[in-house]
């Protein structure tokens, strides 16, 4: 299967190797062929997009992981960032810090967007969040 | 995973002394990133007011002094004539800009002095514990206005932002808001123009923040920005009011 | 030259280059000079908004390690005295003048001495000190400012030049010091770059330099005060000025007197001397640190009274009753409403003192 798939024009869309399928316009001055070295149909150029474009969706979901953190160090449970997240994923820890606040914290990261709303509004630049 | 949003270099690692919720910290943070995004904490100075931003001089990771009350666009006057290679900046609230500095702002603003102003108005005397301020809503009850402000015996609120447009000299004035992350985020764009025509030797910039005090208003800090939307963004709209860099006169 | 002019001049000579001040009589020629003079070398001119403006602005450039100076009259520096305070609590150096006028309130514009105890005594809030010189001739007025300068460099402390009305208006003959080189000036410039406000040149260390008299914690602030106590003893000890005039065994009048009122005291003495009548004069030129052991050392063997003399109700007076501690009496005699005395009346008022004899 996979030696197939290296050898099909699909995986040699987009590189500069010549294929030994198509004919090879380069070396001929006079005819160069059509744009974009013209070795490839329409429906090629779209499924590959359509394949890079899934490739990359799953590659960044299983390296990905959109998180915000609160530091109890300088939260002041103000509810700021809970009001804010648009998920709602943020809440009051039970925990107290050291000034006694109800620090906020994340319950659901895997929800977490990374759309930083949580870290926009807080007022102690407590708040890390991560993509 | 990158890191996407975290706690500026330019601010220090010293706890903010707000009360929890009090915005002057988003503030303090919309100013330290775009000192950061622009590359200039090497010749940054700031000057600290009297009121509840008075520590702000433990806050920021550059050079700062602080100033006596109101006097602050004097003290970054005389900073930046002495040392103009640096970029200047005052940070001021209600009674300190409007009150007991008004000549200051005024004149500084009138002078065209390249040094940026953020005025944060949050309609009270925070630190001294919940005064009138001269921006304070009419019939808003505080301690010395126990009754309410009687816009007959002591006049009506003073809009900053459009008393300094009256002037030729100043670049750019704003006034923005800080009642949710989707208004930071304008105020953001604000404080980096700001910071940008500092850098670039405009002149005169001037952003005012519409902002709360939970405290002594004695509402919680998520309400307080619906409290402030109702009754303040009228009276203080947010705008434009002056952009030379972009022909806004 | 006048005065005010010539104490503006020797201040630009001296490196000088940032001046802020607001016009008042009787200074305003200082204020006009510099206008005129401070463009021409580079420096900063500006009129404030106010005396209260101004002061700040110097708080702004001290701040920035740069010499800076501003000057105003009586009701002017009243306006400052916060300034000063905030000055003196953050430790910055700079220069202050006060061409004295008649007081209290807005007064006149005559010459006056009625701001020996704002100067010396306080003024501003808190304890804290100001190096405090009193000129009599136009030529000192002019030393001064430079003297000032050095001062407020060396011990990081605001200095006030006490002159009044009649040094700041009479023209006389003066010498001015060699002017600083544009080398001397840069250097100047860069002399307090370890605590100041100024650019970051060592690549990206970020150095965190606060200009700051707040000190919230109490004890952290007894500290700072009894810092700045430590610092003004080294200047009591290393900084006192006095001059004395026709001082010798034969005294039987002790006179101390400052600034203009020295010089009518001392033509007085010299008509008394040729009369035969030996009358001494003791001059501060630091009011503050007052060299109250010089003038307990003048009082000679046969002195029978210390007289003060000077253009208010008592204000050095104080310092004198304390310098001579109760070991002759203490005399007084002043004028005020901007009135300077006369040698004649003085005169009166010393022969009055052989006359009870």
């Amino acid at each position: 299967m996979l030696s197939w798939w290296s050898k099909t024009s699909f995986a040699n869309l987009g590189t500069r190797k010549p294929s030994s399928l198509k004919p090879d316009f380069s070396s001929d001055p006079k005819n160069p062929g059509p744009a974009g070295g013209g070795r490839n149909s329409l429906t090629e150029i779209t499924c590959f997009r359509l394949y890079r474009s899934i490739r990359k969706l799953l590659w960044k979901r299983s390296t990905a992981m959109p998180r915000m953190t609160v530091d109890p160090y300088y939260c002041k449970g103000c509810g700021l960032c809970i009001a804010a997240c648009p998920k709602k994923i943020i809440r009051f820890s039970e925990d107290i810090n050291a000034k006694g606040y109800h620090y906020a914290e994340c319950f659901k990261q895997d929800e977490c967007i990374a759309c930083k709303m949580c870290y926009m509004t807080c007022p102690d630049v407590a708040i890390t969040v991560e993509k | 995973m990158e890191v996407i949003a975290n706690r500026p270099e330019t601010l220090t690692k010293t706890p903010f002394t707000y009360c929890p919720g009090c915005l002057h910290g988003v503030a303090h943070r919309l100013i330290a990133e775009a000192i950061d995004e622009h590359g200039l904490i090497n010749s940054m100075a700031g000057v600290a007011p009297v009121g509840c931003s008075v520590f702000a001089y433990k806050f920021f990771n550059f050079d700062m002094a602080e100033a006596a009350h109101g006097r602050a666009p004097a003290v970054a006057t005389g900073m930046k004539r002495a040392r103009p290679d640096m970029h200047v900046f005052t940070y001021q609230g209600d009674g300190d800009l409007a009150a007991i500095g008004t000549a200051e702002i005024v004149h500084a603003a009138n002078r065209g002095e390249h040094i940026s102003v953020f005025f944060v108005n949050n309609a009270i005397y925070g630190m001294t514990g919940g005064q009138m301020a001269p921006t304070t809503l009419p019939e808003m009850k505080t301690t010395t206005s126990p009754y309410g402000r009687n816009v007959d015996d002591i006049g009506h609120p003073i809009r900053v932002c459009e008393l300094l447009a009256t002037l030729v000299a100043p670049y750019y004035i704003e006034r923005v808001s800080l009642l949710s992350p989707a208004e930071i985020i304008k105020a953001k764009k604000a404080v980096d123009k700001a910071i940008r025509y500092n850098k670039e030797g405009r002149g005169f910039t001037f952003i005012e923040f519409v902002s709360t005090c939970p405290t002594n208003w004695g509402i919680d800090p998520v309400k307080s920005r619906d409290w402030a939307r109702e009754n303040m963004l009228p009276f203080f709209k947010p705008g434009v009011f002056r952009d030379k860099g972009e022909g806004v006169e | 030259m006048k005065g005010n002019e010539a104490v503006a001049e020797a201040a630009i000579r001296s490196g000088c280059r940032h001046y802020f001040a607001y016009p008042i009589t009787p200074q305003s020629e200082l204020i006009e000079y510099m206008a005129k003079m401070m463009p021409k070398v580079g420096g900063t001119f500006l009129q404030a908004e106010s005396e209260v403006a101004a002061i700040n602005m110097v708080y702004g450039a001290a701040g920035a390690g740069k010499r800076v100076m501003t000057s105003s009259s009586s009701p002017g520096i009243s306006l400052k005295m916060e300034g000063i305070s905030y000055i003196a609590g953050a430790e910055l150096p700079a220069v202050l003048v006060n061409v004295q006028r008649g007081g209290p309130g807005l007064g006149d514009i005559q010459p006056a001495q009625g701001d020996y105890f704002q100067a010396t005594k306080g003024g501003g809030h808190g304890d804290y000190r100001l190096i405090v010189l009193a000129p009599s001739s136009v030529q000192e007025f002019a030393d001064m400012a430079s003297e000032a300068f050095d001062l407020a460099d060396k011990y990081r402390n605001p200095v006030m030049i006490l002159a009044d009305g009649m040094l700041g208006q009479m023209m006389e003959p003066v010498e001015f010091r060699e002017a600083k080189t544009q080398a001397e000036i840069d250097a100047l410039g860069k002399q307090h770059n370890s605590w100041c406000i100024c650019p970051n040149e060592d690549g990206d260390r970020k150095h965190h330099h606060e200009i700051n008299s707040l000190e919230i914690d109490p004890a952290m602030l007894e500290k700072h005060v009894e810092k700045l106590y430590e610092k003004y003893a080294v200047i009591e000890k290393n900084e006192i000025q006095y001059d004395t005039y026709n001082l010798s065994d034969a005294n039987e009048v002790l006179c101390v007197a400052w600034g203009t009122a020295s010089r009518v005291v001392k033509s007085a003495i010299n008509e008394l001397t040729a009369a035969g009548k030996s009358v001494g004069l003791i001059r501060p030129i630091t009011c503050w640190p007052y060299p109250y052991e010089a003038v307990a050392a003048a009082i000679g063997p046969k002195v029978k009274e210390v007289y003060v003399f000077e253009l208010n109700t008592g204000q050095m007076l104080d310092d004198v009753k304390i310098a001579v501690n109760g070991k002759v009496p203490v005399k007084f005699w002043g004028k005020v409403g901007g009135i300077v005395f006369t040698p004649a009346e003085i005169q009166a008022k010393l022969e009055a003192c052989f006359d009870k004899e």
